[in-house]
């Protein structure tokens, strides 16, 4: 063997044996965004309390002290500037991530991100693209309350010319987040507030990961459970619950909504005929209504009963911890539903 | 418009009745007249015919569900006529003297409506998940044979993969509603009539060559192929003719006498054992015999026999000749005295004057319902049928001849 | 100020050509073949023209509702803007903008309008952009007296001058925000005073007085592209048209007001002025005339027969790539 193949094998050797990262889920977002900040000078990040504080989830911690103030900045509480300045930066040259931090805010960006951010593509007929990712968390934990735990991402997913990820595991925040600033499109990056701290497995070395396509987390022949976000983590104990039960669940996660992998839903359900859609949203105009129509539209001869969404119920996000767990789905609620969706 | 279309009181006893097939699908045109469904009774499967012209609109009753008669079974449209309510469709035969009772129910029908219809759902046929239409479809599963096992009684997949998995397994399953009425009728036979059995064994020499020697000329003139059954249920009648008081149903505590001759003829179908009647057996020649009973064997078989054709018999002939049984004990149809069981001719030792020799033979096996008839009577009876068999040259006389002996 | 030749002439033939191009759309409006709505800029050329003098290609314009003027005064060419307002395939915009969503980053220019004020913090982004890439380029941030009490306008200069960033926001005060007088919206109804609320220099000038306008434009340009920061200049001019084509403007304003702002036309002002002290020759102006006015009449021939759009291409570009 030559010195050099020797090497090689040696390196792939080294590669195999490597042993596995576990990170959190925050973390495998900053990694992503550091990872990139150091390719493209063009991207710069702001946000309220980004900068020296790192984010009011640790989001961002490292980022200010690496990249400086010029390209990690805190902003003034002004959604809207911070937005509209974003996409006039996306529209002068620059890849810029606007970190709302609460999904809740956006609420006052909406204006810049629908009128602006996802038409200019269109209607300057290709000539300016908009390359810049929102970033929030959204859902409830630890009672957040009825401000700071909005799950409202399906409106960005009703506007056309706006991308909308969703991720749920540590692995997937990190390759989505690199395709998002990567992506020459407005982009709507929702993490959720509760799973900063949970972890999972990631490569140390770089990786992507697709817009538009889902992983099937748990594979089974029953039922096909759609999840989102936080709704995923609940789903696989579910899952496992209801396996004791004899109830076989493949889950589902779509890990963006905008471009949905609907191929993916579709192909399950044509194995179990029975579906259900686990969102911390509520039912109404959302996610899992969705996916109700278009498996209605395209795969009503799959379906061996109605589609079930379990959802948040329809009240404002309550404080108190009771009616808080009460009103979102709980492990417990989607093990029932699912049950009653099989036996129906 | 829709026209209702009833559970049809269909004989005098018939207070209930089961759909056991559609010949038409919703959305088929029927012509008034045409056969639209098979209803199962008491006595038989018959097939009834639509009273009006219509397109089959929707079927509300499932199949192998029993329902009084003048339930609504099913709607037509009418092309574009008024709504008219059906009446009682009338099976071939004109009906028996009709009890007023049966008529009134039948021009009030009792609208009791399957779940499906009562929603005032326009859907054809039992509720049914997406998945499982398919499934029959592919699988060429009936769906109005299938209980849904689903929410609200829906069919849903599972449902339609346990039929198709009992189908494959039992290919040739029997009627099971036809079944149920013949062990109906039989255990109510055993359990209500008094039977006993006399038999003989009787020379079928005779039989045979007269049996020969009808064979081409009965074939050239009906085309049709002369039986041994054939002759048997004339020497039946005969022997009947000349044995009155045989000729008689114990009914409502008393002997009722009949004036007519009439027998039934035991026909084995792949669904089960029918009996229709051969009406004035007496007065019929052979030719008329075979003709009757070939007609008849042909409608038992496509389950065409109408009620008339069920109706009003003393007693039965049932030959299993064909079979290898020497001789058996046959058990009598509800509403009638007596059944003839027949084994087959084969060569037997027999004893004439006091020589040992070998003849053709056959066993005559006939129970008797011991209200009608006690031994003697029977006895008597059974050697007036065995003295025809062994001179069978009298079943060839004309009907007028054939008076009273 | 004693402007060369050169900038006079090429000062009015810009208002010269925003003049004749708005009057060619109001009439164009006016036949039926126009869809939508314009709102034309007539009256206020001298502010289009005086800033975007200083403007190089690569400089960043954003703008308004009423943007026709900034678009042309920027690069967009008549042809292009004129087919754009008609909806049709010749447009800069391939007939899918219209009046208020005309583009062209090969001028820089980042965009008329419809909604009133996002331009604010927009133009912000861009010169956050300009500063990061170190390149020199400043934006200019055109708006109305209606932005100014508008949210967005508060966060978006907050930001730039926060972040002392290469903008320069002109405020054209037309004394009217669609049918809201100006002093009915505001207490404080002098904008320029505003700057102070951000620490930067609020600047008022005559909007109709284009070389007052250019020298004033020109030293917040000058300071924005030293990296110095924004500067907030307040032009005081008037519409002589309604808000919009089909609003006759006369409901909320007396015609003694409109014909007092017309004695001021811009255009004649210059003209006057330029003649009076000999800064060019009637003939000059008579040819820039001439001039104008044939291209503006090609640039309508050239809209009026491009072609609609294909239907078959309504769902490019929602994404890009």
């Amino acid at each position: 063997m030559t010195g050099e193949a020797k090497a090689a094998a040696e390196g792939a050797v080294s590669q195999a044996q490597a042993p596995e990262r576990i990170i959190s889920y925050v973390e495998a977002g900053i990694e992503a965004i550091r990872e990139e900040m150091r390719r493209d000078p063009t991207i710069f990040y702001i946000g309220q309390g980004i900068g020296p504080r790192g984010g009011n989830f640790q989001q961002s911690r490292g980022l200010w002290v690496e990249f400086g103030e010029e390209r990690v900045r805190d902003t003034p509480i002004s959604e809207l500037g911070q937005t509209g300045l974003g996409i006039g930066a996306a529209m002068s040259g620059c890849r810029p991530i606007v970190d709302i931090v609460f999904l809740d805010f956006m609420l006052t960006s909406l204006d810049q991100i629908v009128q602006q951010a996802s038409t200019i593509h269109y209607i300057s007929n290709g000539k300016f693209t908009v390359p810049v990712v929102i970033r929030a968390a959204m859902g409830g934990a630890r009672s957040t309350g009825p401000h700071h735990s909005h799950t409202f991402y399906s409106f960005f997913m009703h506007i056309p010319g706006l991308k909308v990820a969703v991720p749920a595991m540590p692995y997937d925040l990190k390759g989505l987040m690199k395709t998002a600033i990567r992506d020459d499109n407005p982009v709507l990056f929702i993490e959720h507030k509760g799973i900063y701290s949970t972890k999972g497995r990631v490569p140390a070395e770089e990786y992507t990961i697709p817009f538009g396509q889902a992983v099937v987390c748990r594979p089974g022949n029953d039922v096909t459970l759609v999840a989102v976000s936080l709704m995923v983590l609940r789903a696989l104990e579910a899952a496992e619950i209801l396996a004791r039960q004899g109830i076989s669940v493949e889950v589902i996660d779509p890990r963006t909504v905008a471009p949905l992998d609907k191929a993916a839903i579709l192909r399950s359900v044509a194995k179990t005929g029975r579906l259900a859609v686990a969102d911390e949203a509520y039912a109404t105009c959302g996610f899992a209504a969705e996916v109700a129509a278009l498996v209605s539209e395209e795969a009503l001869d799959d379906l061996d009963a109605p589609v079930r969404r379990i959802c948040a119920l329809p009240a404002p996000h309550a404080f108190s911890p009771t009616l808080d767990d009460y009103l979102r789905p709980s492990v417990d609620r989607i093990v029932r539903e699912v049950t009653a969706l099989v036996k129906s | 418009m829709d026209i209702s279309v009833v559970m049809p009181q269909l004989g005098l006893t018939m207070t209930e009745g089961t759909v056991t097939a559609w010949l038409k699908k919703p959305g088929d045109k029927v012509a008034q007249g045409e056969m639209l469904f098979v209803v199962s009774t008491d006595k038989a499967d018959m097939e009834v015919e639509s009273l009006t012209e219509g397109t089959l609109k929707q079927i509300v009753v499932e199949l192998g569900r029993t329902v009084p008669v003048g339930t609504v079974i099913a709607y037509l449209e009418k092309p574009g006529g008024e709504t008219v309510v059906g009446a009682a469709p009338v099976a071939a035969a004109p009906p028996p003297p009709p009890v007023q009772a049966s008529l009134e129910e039948v021009s009030a029908p009792m609208p009791e409506i399957a779940p499906a219809a009562a929603e005032g759902a326009r859907r054809e046929g039992p509720p049914a998940s997406p998945r499982a239409r398919r499934l029959a479809r592919e699988l060429g599963v009936d769906l109005f044979t299938v209980r849904g096992a689903g929410a609200g009684g829906r069919i849903v997949e599972e449902d339609i993969r346990k039929a198709a998995e009992g189908a494959r397994v039992k290919p040739l399953a029997p009627d099971l509603r036809r079944r149920q009425l013949i062990a109906e009728k039989m255990t109510k036979s055993i359990q209500t009539i008094p039977h006993f059995s006399v038999s003989a064994e009787v020379n079928a020499e005779r039989l045979i060559s007269l049996h020969e020697s009808l064979k081409l000329p009965i074939e050239k003139a009906s085309g049709l192929k002369l039986t041994f059954t054939d002759l048997l249920l004339k020497a039946l009648g005969l022997a009947l003719k000349e044995t009155p008081e045989m000729n008689a149903v114990w009914e409502e505590g008393a002997i009722n006498p009949r004036d007519t001759v009439d027998l039934g003829l035991a026909i084995a179908t792949e669904r089960g054992v029918v009996a229709p009647v051969v009406k004035n057996v007496d007065r019929l020649d052979l030719a008329e015999i075979t003709r009757l009973r070939s007609e008849l064997a042909e409608k038992a078989r496509q389950s065409r026999l109408s009620l008339a054709d069920l109706e009003g018999g003393v007693g039965t002939l049932s030959n299993l000749g064909m079979a290898r049984v020497d001789h058996f004990q046959a058990i009598i149809i509800p509403g009638q005295s007596f059944v003839l069981a027949v084994g087959r001719i084969a060569k037997r030792p027999w004893v004439e004057n006091t020589t040992l020799t070998v003849r053709p033979t056959v066993m005559l096996t006939l129970s008797v319902d011991h209200r009608v008839a006690d031994g003697a009577a029977a006895a008597q009876f059974l050697g007036k049928v065995a003295e025809i068999v062994e001179n069978p040259y009298r079943i060839l006389r004309r009907q007028d001849e054939s008076g009273s002996q | 100020m004693n402007p060369s030749q050169e900038l006079v002439l090429s000062l009015y033939r810009t208002m010269v050509e925003i003049r004749e191009f708005e009057m060619k759309a109001r009439e164009i409006f006016r036949s039926g073949k126009m869809p939508g709505f314009i709102h034309v800029y007539v009256g206020e050329e001298a502010v289009a023209a005086g800033v975007c003098a200083h403007l190089r290609k690569d400089d960043y314009v954003t703008s308004t509702h009423r943007g026709h003027g900034h678009a042309l005064a920027k690069g967009i060419s008549p042809h292009e803007a004129m087919a754009e307002l008609m909806g049709k395939v010749g447009g800069c915009c391939g007939g899918r903008g219209g009046t208020m969503h005309l583009y062209e980053p090969a001028v820089g220019f980042l965009g008329t309008n419809g909604v009133v004020a996002p331009g604010i913090p927009m133009a912000a982004g861009a010169a956050m952009g300009a500063k990061l890439r170190k390149s020199g380029q400043v934006t200019v941030c055109f708006f109305g007296d209606g932005a100014v009490n508008n949210g967005a306008f508060h966060e978006g200069v907050n930001l730039a001058a926060t972040w002392n960033l290469p903008v320069v926001f002109v405020c054209e005060n037309n004394l009217y925000a669609t049918e809201m007088p100006w002093k009915k919206a505001t207490k404080n109804t002098n904008v320029a005073s505003r700057g102070a609320a951000y620490a930067i220099p609020g600047v008022q000038v005559d909007g109709n007085d284009v070389l007052a306008v250019y020298e004033k434009a020109g030293e917040a340009i000058d300071r924005a592209r030293r990296g110095e920061g924004p500067t907030l200049i307040e032009c005081l001019t008037y519409r002589w048209f309604g808000h919009h084509e089909g609003d006759p403007g006369i409901s909320y304003r007396s015609k003694e007001e409109i014909e007092g702002w017309k004695q001021r036309d811009p255009v004649k002002r210059l003209r006057e002025l330029a003649l009076t002290s000999h800064w060019a020759e009637a003939k000059d102006f008579e040819e820039i005339d001439a001039e104008v006015r044939q291209l503006i009449e090609k640039a309508a021939e050239f809209a009026v027969s491009s072609p609609e759009p294909e239907v078959s291409t309504a769902l490019d570009h929602v994404y890009t790539r």
